[in-house]
């Protein structure tokens, strides 16, 4: 992650000499977005992986999360359900980690993951529903990589537009909704 | 002062008298390109994955001191791009929403001219299963001398339609369950890549139809390490990167795919070093018979889209790495052009082309194809 530190401080410097008002990291989203749709890149990693652990992203309202037993932000890339998350988070954009935005469609065929809740520490099955039918949200680009498969093995690839299915297959954002336990638990 | 006075008076007397005045220039005016496409040119497809829904291919040329921008195709929401090598034409599958992100969806294939750079016919794709991916050259390919285009679907049932290019109408669709994505191979065929590490092979006939199916047993390990879905092509043998450092050549100039033996991208200290494939379109090759890889250092689970620090060229007679072109900005994605004097165009984490002279190995311009927004993760040189 060398190369991101100096992509970062370039773009920083940049951003300072030219008073834009864009943030890093919504430029860094920029470059990559997706949806379960965007390849995971360096730079991706880097708006959500390469922060430190819990951060916000900036113009983005923390949201604590109250329950104890579901620790963490969903608001940030390092919220435990999003192990295997690829795209803007719906927490961001009017819906929840487990609820998408008013207006949208929440897409029926998914990828899922195992993600391993650090407050009981069980692994929960994790199916990474899309949300569908208007424009990308933009907001939270988040991408985790690891076990990702190229396209052929499809249901463990993240480069695939995950709202098939839906009525209209335009991406909004990603959800992590928990469909049990893993035997792993 | 005085003199200088005068002497700048003088000046620009003589300048008024040097140059006529400017003819009114005439309106409208569009420039139109050469029918062929030069050997420097290159096709950029920008995803947009800010507004999807607006996905287009840049064409530079990126040999030129100017002018590199020569214009630019739209090909919609997940367009899928390919050109031809054997007419003046270039092709994009794409999908519509009828009121941009909803309403009824439409499938087509545009025919776009070189020249003029307009949509000169379009095929609708009825089946509206078109798969929707990051850019994927695999999803949308030619084959028997550009006779037929097919189109990878996904719903997630697979399947692949056939359209007839010469009749400009849609013949048929193949069902290839478990399997994805688009290897001419043969005369009239294709193979295509299964989640179990198999690829199976499909002859059609003249009407598009299946004319022999066969299946390649499993030959690699999709878990331990995978093959890359991208290739280099050059006489008809695909050259597949593995994850882990490896290269798997496939035999595809027959009806049946055929494996070859596998080599070591590696020497066992770059191993130790953990050097790996990575970014998006990690690999090209040039017919001369050399293959060029972005490579990056210390990978892991994860890190095969991470990009590359360096870019590694073989000689794929010798499987023997000949050269390393060190990248100035870190690189996603890769292409060769393929004429005689070759151009390694890389799109590099700002989202821009660098062009490296392969000689020397040094970085001889940076083209933007349109600011921060940009996705270019899919190069194509002219063939």
């Amino acid at each position: 992650m060398k190369w991101f530190d100096k992509f970062f401080e370039t773009r920083t410097r940049n951003i300072a000499r030219t008073s834009s008002r864009r943030s890093f990291l919504s430029n860094v989203g920029k470059a990559v977005v997706g949806v379960s749709v965007i390849p995971a890149l360096p730079v991706a990693k880097a708006a959500g992986g390469g922060a430190s652990a819990g951060a916000h992203y900036p113009g983005v309202s923390p949201q604590p999360n109250t329950n104890e037993g579901d620790p963490g932000d969903p608001t940030t890339c390092e919220y435990w359900r999003y192990c295997g998350i690829d795209g803007f988070l719906c927490s961001c954009c009017g819906g929840s980690q487990s609820a998408c935005p008013p207006g949208t469609e929440m897409s029926p065929i998914t990828w899922i993951g195992t993600c391993l809740n650090p407050a009981d520490n069980k692994h929960y099955i994790i199916s990474y529903n899309d949300c569908c039918g208007k424009a990308a949200c933009g907001r939270c680009f988040c991408n985790r990589n690891e076990d990702d498969t190229p396209m052929y093995r499809a249901f463990s690839n993240n480069d695939t537009n995950w709202c098939v299915g839906a009525s209209s297959e335009t991406y909004v954002c990603s959800t992590a909704v928990i469909l049990g336990t893993s035997i792993e638990s | 002062m005085v003199s200088k006075k005068i002497l700048l008076l003088s000046s620009l007397l003589f300048c008024s008298v040097g140059h006529a005045e400017l003819p009114n220039d005439t309106v409208p005016k569009v420039l139109t390109l050469p029918q062929e496409h030069g050997e420097s040119w290159l096709y950029v497809q920008d995803m947009n994955f800010w507004g999807m829904t607006e996905g287009k291919v840049i064409i530079l040329d990126i040999a030129s001191a100017s002018h590199n921008y020569k214009g630019q195709v739209s090909t919609g929401f997940f367009g899928s791009f390919i050109p031809s090598t054997q007419r003046n034409e270039m092709y994009s599958a794409e999908t519509y929403y009828a009121r941009g992100t909803r309403g009824a969806r439409t499938d087509v294939l545009s025919i776009w001219d070189n020249a003029t750079l307009t949509v000169t016919n379009e095929i609708e794709l009825p089946h509206k299963k078109r798969a929707q991916t990051v850019s994927e050259k695999n999803a949308t390919q030619l084959i028997d001398d550009d006779k037929y285009l097919l189109v990878f679907n996904f719903t997630p049932a697979t399947s692949v339609s056939v359209v007839d290019m010469l009749e400009h109408k849609v013949l048929s669709e193949i069902d290839i369950p478990g399997c994805s994505l688009i290897y001419p191979s043969g005369k009239r065929g294709f193979s295509t890549l299964c989640a179990d590490g198999s690829m199976l092979s499909i002859q059609l006939d003249e009407k598009g139809t299946v004319a022999s199916e066969t299946r390649v047993p499993s030959f690699f390990n999709v878990d331990e390490d995978p093959l890359f879905e991208k290739y280099a092509r050059i006489t008809d043998i695909g050259y597949f990167p593995t994850f882990h450092g490896y290269m798997q050549p496939v035999d595809l100039s027959g009806a049946v795919a055929k494996p070859l033996e596998k080599w070591d991208l590696l020497t066992p200290s770059e191993r130790e070093q953990n050097w790996r494939p990575g970014g998006w379109q990690i690999i090209s090759g040039h017919p001369d018979g050399q293959v060029f890889i972005l490579m990056h250092k210390d990978g892991v689970n994860g890190s095969h889209k991470d990009g590359g620090t360096e870019v590694w060229v073989y000689d794929i007679k010798q499987h023997k790495k000949v050269k390393t072109i060190p990248l100035n900005t870190h690189g996603i994605s890769l292409e060769v052009t393929k004429g005689n004097k070759p151009l390694l165009a890389v799109t590099n984490a700002n989202m821009m082309i660098d062009v490296y002279n392969i000689q020397n190995a040094e970085l001889q311009r940076t083209l933007s194809i349109g600011g921060d927004n940009a996705n270019p993760f899919t190069l194509t040189a002219v063939e």
